[in-house]
């Protein structure tokens, strides 16, 4: 056996034992690798709203199937990106632009047909995110945005859940319950 | 008695070489020495030393570079990296499952830690376990990839118990979501 195969052995011996190690981790459930995309997601937005855009929905708004049905109407497709925690967000623009295509055309999928049913570009998100929603109400501008979307798209029913009466899942014990 | 003739072997030796070797043999042999000495540092120690301050460099907080694999119960388990609170896993659950009688919460933030055993980068979930007397064992606070509460969304110091029905905190679980690179 040549030394260089020799050494071959040994390297891969050792990769086998790193894959084991963390395979056999306690309570290890099968990992996924993410894409760049998901961990921006997951990271920045991914714990509230959930790991598959799952979330308590009167808490904090679900994404998955319905995230898409704001591209219903130009003022929707605008509005998700001026959400501050969304426009202040710690993303890069080139970035938060593949987040929210990502989110609305993969998580929040199916996307309405319709003149404002395109890709985000990296000009829009840039253009969008220096004008934050931070002056104004969010929760009645975003019921507005909602009720104009869901008169345009039957889809976008689900949008109404948050928003809605808070229930005793929330801050119960304190005075707002 | 005979002396060291130093002047004689020194010729000797001169010539010798001379003898065998072209003047651009040597300079060769000479230039390639230079070139390759820096790619190799002599001592071990060295290199050893090398080796670290590449790790470093490429990833590690001073949390990883002491972190363990084996035991989820201490403050220093890998994937604890960020956790501040009773460890589930003291309290008779375990990093991804909640003690009985305490909920897990629907929201938690999310960061990530080395694992030691293949220096690669995996994503943790931070939920607490909510609606039950605080647990009050293996209390661990480590603050890799935290902000501060001004950023609500990845602070540790929060009760994250946002959408369950009690806002009791009980512990702490640091759910692996996946590989980050």
């Amino acid at each position: 056996m040549s030394a260089r195969v020799a050494l071959r052995l040994v390297l891969f011996g050792l990769l086998g034992v790193a894959t084991a190690a963390a395979a056999n981790e306690p309570g290890g459930h099968p990992v996924s690798q993410l894409m760049p995309v998901q961990v921006a997601y997951l990271t920045s937005c991914g714990g509230c709203h959930g790991i598959e855009g799952i979330s308590a929905p009167r808490a904090v708004p679900t994404l998955r199937h319905l995230t898409g049905s704001f591209l219903c109407t130009p003022e929707g497709r605008q509005f998700i990106v001026r959400i501050p925690d969304v426009a202040l967000s710690n993303l890069s623009d080139q970035m938060l632009t593949r987040v929210m295509n990502w989110v609305v055309f993969d998580l929040g999928a199916p996307v309405p047909a319709g003149n404002a049913a395109r890709r985000y570009t990296v000009a829009e998100v840039a253009r969008l995110r220096r004008e934050p929603l931070t002056q104004t109400g969010l929760t009645p501008y975003r019921e507005r945005v909602v009720a104009r979307v869901q008169a345009r798209c039957a889809a976008a029913a689900g949008l109404s859940v948050y928003g809605a009466a808070y229930g005793p899942g929330v801050k119960s014990g304190s005075p707002k319950s | 008695m005979k002396r060291l003739d130093v002047d004689n072997l020194g010729e000797r030796l001169t010539r010798r070489l001379a003898g065998r070797l072209s003047r651009r043999s040597a300079l060769a042999r000479l230039g390639a020495v230079l070139v390759a000495a820096p790619a190799f540092p002599l001592l071990p120690v060295q290199r050893a030393r090398a080796a670290d301050a590449g790790a470093v460099a490429q990833q590690g907080t001073d949390f990883s570079r002491a972190a363990q694999t084996h035991d989820d119960t201490a403050c220093n388990y890998w994937r604890y990296c960020g956790i501040d609170g009773n460890l589930c896993s003291c309290c008779g659950g375990s990093t991804h499952s909640c003690p009985p009688g305490s909920q897990p919460s629907p929201t938690s933030w999310i960061g990530s830690c080395v694992n030691p055993g293949d220096q690669r980068s995996y994503l943790v979930a931070y939920r607490d376990c909510c609606g039950a007397k605080e647990c009050n064992k293996c209390s661990c606070l480590n603050t890799d990839h935290a902000m501060p509460i001004y950023r609500p969304q990845a602070n540790n110091h929060i009760i994250w118990c946002f959408g369950t029905q009690s806002f009791e905190y009980h512990c702490s679980m640091a759910v692996l979501v996946g590989l980050a690179e």
